[in-house]
């Protein structure tokens, strides 16, 4: 699923930061979906002893997403890991909250990373990994390509499913234009 | 060789000793090869450079010459092993001594085998900066395979490289090792034997 076809959302929306009340409902979506969390819960899930230890390992930022329908909700958290500074790279994560598709405001959220990685750092490329079961809204962007492809790396619902790690390209991803 | 006991006609493995160590802390900072491998140029103290030897690591040994005296050749390890989605990443590096003989490629095939014999990984990965895919010239193409190039990732020598990550299957490595592999398995066998 591509921007083009989940484009930004329209509606107000904005990245805040994590507070200590934002814990219980994180691990509860760890505990709940691990598939959809490789950085937090590639080892199984952590104790809640654990888990804010791991939530903030090596995360150089991290935001809720917050969309507004009249008050502002919570609906992803979106992470930047992994930097690699001597090379200037970097990891893009988002985690959605589900249920229900906001796929146009997790598009704005990781556009709105985009950015502000871009104003605070100068990384010349973002990585971000996908299992085949999830997809991302940056696929299909200009500036994005996959870059390794896994074939049947992760057991999950009696099967194995493909990994993808997929790569933006800074020189040629312009967050700033597709940002409404 | 005492030890682990996988002899191979060129070379073996065995334990790697404090003593090794402190060679590959020497080799790993030396000019010739202290930005090509994984440091990259950082000199890191040798405390450190020990501990992240042994970060997540489920196995590890050095690569020697068979025949005596045993030259140190390099190393090869086991690391991030995903037991739940069976497969584990692998390294091997040669000393400056042996780049480009093909002795360490050798010590890797002994471990892989050693690897699919012990735990029952479905695959293992391995990565590879373009400026050293060189060394795996000496290993079977078939067996290995490029899954992913992640471009322009790493800087070296005044530009950016792109890093390679391999993959090799348990069924073609078994399938290309065929009775060589079986005669091995079953020498390891007799060796480990009580009496």
């Amino acid at each position: 699923v591509g921007l083009k076809r989940v484009p930004p959302t329209s509606a107000p929306i904005r990245l805040r930061p994590v507070s200590d009340q934002d814990l219980g409902p994180l691990y509860r979506i760890a505990s709940e979906r691990p598939e959809e969390w490789a950085r937090v819960c590639h080892r199984g899930v952590p104790s809640p002893a654990q888990f804010g230890d791991r939530l903030w390992a090596g995360v150089l930022a991290q935001f809720i997403i917050e969309l507004s329908d009249g008050v502002y909700e919570p609906v992803g958290l979106v992470s930047l890991h992994s930097a690699d500074f001597a090379n200037r790279t970097a990891w893009l994560e988002l985690v959605s909250f589900g249920p229900g598709n906001q796929d146009g405001a997790y598009a704005s959220g990781l556009l709105l990373l985009t950015r502000y990685a871009a104003r605070s750092w100068d990384f010349r490329k973002l990585y971000f990994e996908t299992l085949e079961f999830q997809g991302s809204p940056l696929i299909g962007v200009p500036g994005v390509e996959k870059e390794a492809h896994f074939r049947e790396f992760y057991y999950h619902d009696g099967r194995y499913w493909d990994r993808m790690i997929w790569a933006i390209d800074n020189s040629k991803f312009e967050p700033e234009s597709l940002i409404s | 060789v005492k030890g682990l006991g996988l002899t191979g006609a060129r070379v073996s493995l065995r334990t790697l000793l404090p003593e090794d160590e402190r060679r590959l802390y020497a080799e790993e900072l030396s000019e010739s090869l202290g930005s090509r491998w994984r440091l990259g140029g950082a000199t890191p103290s040798p405390r450190q450079h020990s501990a992240s030897l042994w970060a997540n690591v489920l196995a590890q040994y050095a690569i020697v010459k068979t025949r005596q005296p045993a030259e140190f050749v390099g190393v090869t390890a086991a690391y991030d092993a995903d037991h739940r989605n069976g497969h584990a990443w692998i390294a091997v590096a040669a000393v400056a001594a042996y780049q480009g003989s093909g002795l360490a490629i050798g010590g890797a095939g002994l471990f892989i085998d050693y690897m699919f014999h012990e735990w029952p990984f479905r695959r293992l990965y391995a990565e590879s900066m373009e400026f050293s895919i060189r060394a795996f010239s000496h290993a079977s193409p078939a067996h290995l395979q490029v899954v992913g190039r992640l471009k322009d990732d790493r800087w070296h020598d005044g530009r950016f490289h792109d890093r390679l990550i391999l993959q090799i299957e348990r069924t073609t490595w078994e399938a290309g090792m065929g009775k060589e592999l079986a005669d091995r398995r079953r020498r390891m066998e007799e060796r480990s034997a009580p009496g």
